[in-house]
This record gives structure tokens, C-alpha cells and sequence, in this order.
């Protein structure tokens, strides 16, 4: 990876529905994106996440939330929005989650320059594969935003 | 003494979600439980009727921190019940890729889950902030194990390279060449290691524990040897359930295993240590006797000084095993599966991790059991700080619960493992 490159990071679990839009959303850029940005889908982030922005100058996450607000919202953030990192993110008791991994490595001084965050609120986690209606049109919208963004 | 109770929410830094519940009466523990609420997951269950080779890509879904333990547990299991024995370059590489899971867990557990009890900090993040060179050698060492775990299981995090009778595809030499330079950076990062969690203050407490542990004549053990304890038991694997019943009890969901006739057993770092200390490779006894520890070490907060010569040995080892390598014709040896029961033990970072298998003549798993380490350790858990708190009530109520939760977090458990954040409730009479 070259100084000043763009890494984009999805988020999530392809076998619990909505849980998959930040997986869904780095394959559909794999498709449509010039090369030059590194993609990634990653379905188990922990600390080694930090490895993948090493030297990268723009880092783009998407990963699903459970907020409370209504499925599709977008909420787009920044790294040091701590509260809903905290809050909102799936995590898990067996390994670092987002909010974690974004505080460790703030506390370690390797953010990139610019971190933007997509928060998708999933409206179903259950078992199972498919985006359900409410998330689908905002994984198209926040797809066309990034897309949109690396090409102004 | 009055009435009190003490609610910790999450005990942070275990992997697993339970609650420990402490009842302190006229300067004793009346009642201690370690209730393990994370819900039965039905492993034994699901492997019912599943292909033989299925058996080490589902076990391995157990654990996030060490799958590699579960699939080797599996083929062993297998191996024993088809009668087959997988030896020289391959068992080496398996050899080398528990090497991985042992740096990657330990590490974790030492930098980034343990540590900060020592140095009196809330979390890792925190302890960054001030000791921001330390934590990034603990995530550069960590990463070591992971790019093991990665050339030799196909993947960081569950991998899927381990197969009945050897492995799906062999490294290249030139990229075992690449990783080994990598190994000797973590081979003196994780003798510095050793340096620095000697020098932290421990809690004087040294239970006369019965350790229980693999034991191999040649080497310290991963794969294979006889289950032995310090005070007699020596035992074949297959007669682990001879010996090591699990009971439930109505506060875990996780089985307890007990041992009739032998003591309430402790099995994991201290036990390997403890039990194999003759078989570490001399850097490593060194080191062990620099930091204090010549042979035995039975204070179990000291496991993080134990658990970084493991660390250290398993980078000396990863070496050696790269060093000495040879490549085998294939990857796999020529095996015909029959029906059977078969027995497999390995030392997961945690401790001792048993399943068994009985397969029928096409193939497929007709029963399954599997014994993770913080299942039986969980009553060892309650016996230590059964032994410990009064040793400690001179503390006030806060820095008692997180004498407690330290205590617990000496066994690194894996609550996940064994059945995930622990809520710790105290209450004095």
C-alpha cells in the first residue's frame, strides 16, 4: 500500500442477515471502484484491523449498528465519535470490536488522517443470509455516496 | 460486618460472558459461585450425524482465540480411531502452528487482558495511553503467532488447512524462511516480556494445587503424551474419561470436571510448567530461573511470568521447527476410515482440551464429547478464591472485587470455551 491510499473496510457476518450490509457494500465496490483502493471484507475485525490502515491516508469503515433507530438509517461518523462507537457496534466478549480497535489506536497514535465511519442500523439480525427490505436501499444509497466521494 | 453486596457489571478482559457471586461471612467464604449464564451452544450435539472430516473446521468455530486447540484435538481423536499415526515434517508443522495459537492467545491474555491488573489500569486502551511503546511490542508479538496461525491454517482466525491425516496444503519453504525472521524479533520481545512481568508485584498465595497436564518424555507438550498430575495420576489419554467426570451444577451451564480420588485440579500454564519443566529448551529455563521461577511456580497470578515463557518457548520452538524442516512428500498420508472410538488430548493455551469420537463405518460421527480447559477449571476458580479472599478482606470493598476479578483472570478463561463478561457480586454477613 502506497502513502496517501484509500482503504475501504466492511464490516460483519454474512449468516445473520443484516449484520452482512458492510460485507455486502466492499463487494459491491470491488465491482465499481477504479484500482488503486484496497478493499476489504472482513467478517472477524479484532486488533488486526489496525494492520490494514497502516500508512493509509483515508479509511472508509461500513459496518452494521443497533441504535434503536428505524432499519436503513445511515449514520455516518467520525473515529472520535466515542459514545456511539461504544454504544452501537456489535461486539463481542471474544475479541476487540470497532470501537475497541478505534480506541486502541488512537490511544497508540496510528489513526489514519481521515476516518469515516458508515453506520448502518440493521433492523434484522437473526440467522440466515439476505439484506432485509429496510437495509437494502440504504446499502444502494451509502454504495453511491463512496463511490461518489472517491470520485469528486 | 454488615450486610454488603457488590455488583461489577462486566468484569472486563475474560472471554466469555458468566457472573461470580462471593458471600463473606465472619471473615470466611460462605458461598462462592462462578455462574456461567452464556447459553449451552450443543457442539456434541451438532457434530451428531456430520461427516468425520467436518469434525476440525466445526470445532474450530469454538473459539475465535483457539481454534487451533479444537482442530487438533479433532484429528487426533480421529487419527485414534482409525488407527493412524501422523508423524515426522507433518506432525512438526502441526507442531508449529499450535506454536502460533500459543503466541497469539498468550500474548492477548498478557498485554492486553492481564496486564493492566498489575499496573493499575482499567483496560489495555488506558494502559496504551501511558505505556504506548510496551502495548504495541505485545500487538507486534501478537501478530507473530497470528502469521503462523495464517501460512500453516490457511487464515488468521478459524482456519481451515487441518485435515484427518495431515493438511490440505503444505507452506513454501521460502515463506517459512520469511516468517522465522519474524520469529527471531519475537523471540527477544518475548524474552523482554518474561523481563518485564517478573518484575511486577504479586500477591503472596501459593495453593498446594494438583497440576494436571499433558507430559511427553521429549518434549514440552502440545500434541500428545500421557495425562499426568504432580501428585501420582498417569494415564493414558483414552482413559480421560476413566478418571475426569463432568457433573453440572445448577449456577453454570458449563460442566464441572472432577477427578473422585484426586483433588480439585488445576490444569493449564502452571500445570504444563510445573509438570514439564525439563523439557523447556534451555533459553527458556534460563530465563525462568532469571525471573525467579527455577521449576515451580504455584502462585497463580504469577501465570503471567509462566504464560510469557510459554511465549518464549514457542517462538524458540517455531524456530527450531523451521530450522530443521524438511518437506514431506505429500500432505496428507494414505488413511482408510473404519468405525471406532478415538481419543484425542492436546494442550490448548488454557490447558488440557479432550474429545472423543466414535464414528461409524460410513463415516459418519455417531457421538461426540469435548472437555474444554475453563470448564475444568471452573472449580478450581472458586476453590482459589475461596482460599484468597480471607486472606484479603482487609481491603476495602472495591479494591477486593478487583483483587477477585484478578483472581479470575489468572485462568485467562474462556467462558465461551467452556459453555461470556462477568458480573461479580460480593456480599458480606
Amino acid at each position: 500500500m502506497t502513502s496517501g491510499a484509500t482503504v475501504i473496510i466492511g464490516l460483519g457476518n454474512d449468516y445473520r442477515r443484516d449484520d452482512a450490509v458492510g460485507l455486502y457494500i466492499a463487494r459491491q465496490l470491488g465491482t465499481l471502484l477504479p484500482s488503486g483502493i484496497t478493499i476489504h471484507a472482513i467478517e472477524q475485525p479484532g486488533l488486526s484491523l489496525c494492520d490494514l490502515w497502516t500508512e493509509a491516508e483515508r479509511v472508509i469503515i461500513i459496518d452494521a449498528v443497533s441504535s434503536g433507530a428505524p432499519g436503513g438509517t445511515i449514520h455516518l461518523l467520525k473515529a472520535d465519535d466515542h459514545n456511539f462507537l461504544c454504544n452501537n457496534f456489535r461486539s463481542s466478549s471474544h475479541s476487540f470490536g470497532l470501537s475497541e480497535t478505534v480506541a486502541l489506536a488512537r490511544a497508540l497514535n496510528q489513526l489514519p488522517k481521515r476516518m469515516l465511519i458508515y453506520g448502518i442500523e440493521g433492523s434484522d439480525f437473526s440467522f440466515g443470509t439476505g439484506l432485509s427490505d429496510e437495509v437494502k436501499p440504504a446499502a444502494e444509497q451509502v454504495t453511491a455516496q463512496i463511490r461518489a466521494l472517491l470520485n469528486s | 460486618m454488615k450486610n454488603r453486596t457488590i455488583k461489577v457489571d462486566t468484569l472486563a478482559r475474560v472471554e466469555g460472558e458468566g457472573a461470580l457471586y462471593l458471600r463473606v461471612k465472619g471473615g470466611k467464604v460462605a458461598d462462592v459461585r462462578l455462574n456461567i449464564y452464556e447459553p449451552p451452544r450443543f457442539f456434541e450435539a451438532f457434530l451428531r450425524g456430520r461427516q468425520y472430516r467436518e469434525a476440525p473446521d466445526l470445532t474450530a468455530r469454538i473459539c475465535g482465540i483457539c481454534p487451533v486447540a479444537y482442530q487438533m484435538s479433532a484429528v487426533h481423536a480421529l487419527e485414534d480411531a482409525f488407527g493412524i499415526n501422523v508423524d515426522g515434517p507433518l506432525r512438526a508443522l502441526r507442531r508449529l502452528l499450535y506454536c502460533g495459537e500459543w503466541i497469539e492467545s498468550h500474548t492477548l491474555h498478557i498485554y492486553l487482558l492481564h496486564a493492566p491488573d498489575f499496573l493499575g489500569y482499567d483496560d489495555a486502551i488506558q494502559m496504551a495511553k501511558d505505556h504506548r511503546d510496551l502495548v504495541e511490542r505485545g500487538l507486534q508479538l501478537k501478530k507473530a503467532g497470528n502469521e503462523i496461525v495464517a501460512l500453516l491454517g490457511g487464515r488468521e482466525v478459524h482456519p481451515i488447512n487441518v485435515r484427518v491425516g495431515g493438511f490440505y496444503q503444505l507452506p513454501h519453504r521460502q515463506d517459512l524462511l520469511r516468517l522465522a525472521e519474524k520469529l527471531k524479533w519475537a523471540r527477544e520481545a518475548a524474552l523482554e516480556t518474561v523481563r518485564w512481568t517478573a518484575g511486577f508485584e504479586f500477591p503472596a498465595f501459593a495453593p498446594d494445587y494438583e497440576f494436571v497436564s499433558l507430559s511427553h518424555p521429549d518434549e514440552y507438550p502440545f500434541n500428545e503424551g500421557r495425562i499426568v498430575s504432580s501428585k501420582g495420576l498417569n494415564i493414558a489419554v483414552r482413559e480421560f474419561n476413566d478418571h475426569i467426570h463432568e457433573q453440572h451444577v445448577p449456577h453454570s451451564n458449563a460442566l464441572h470436571a472432577v477427578m473422585p480420588g484426586h483433588e480439585i485440579y488445576l490444569a493449564g500454564p502452571l500445570a504444563r510448567f510445573n509438570n514439564n519443566f525439563t523439557r523447556l529448551s534451555p533459553l527458556v529455563q534460563e530465563a525462568s530461573r532469571a525471573a525467579g521461577l527455577p521449576g515451580l511456580c504455584r502462585n497463580p497470578f504469577q501465570s503471567i511470568i509462566v504464560r510469557s515463557l510459554e511465549v518464549l518457548y514457542a517462538c524458540d520452538e517455531a524456530l527450531r521447527i523451521i530450522t530443521e524442516y524438511e518437506p514431506p512428500a505429500h500432505s496428507v498420508i494414505d488413511y482408510l476410515p473404519r468405525a471406532g472410538i478415538g481419543h484425542g488430548c492436546t494442550e490448548a493455551p488454557r490447558g488440557l482440551l479432550y474429545h472423543r469420537y466414535e464414528i461409524d463405518e460410513t463415516g459418519l460421527i455417531r457421538d461426540a464429547l469435548i472437555v474444554p480447559p475453563t470448564a475444568q477449571n471452573q472449580k478450581r476458580i472458586e476453590a482459589d478464591l475461596r482460599q484468597f479472599v480471607p486472606t484479603q478482606l482487609a481491603l476495602p470493598k472495591d479494591q477486593l472485587t478487583w483483587r477477585c476479578e484478578q483472581a479470575v483472570r489468572n485462568y485467562d478463561p474462556c467462558i465461551s470455551c467452556a459453555t461470556h463478561f462477568l458480573k461479580l457480586e460480593l456480599e458480606y454477613e
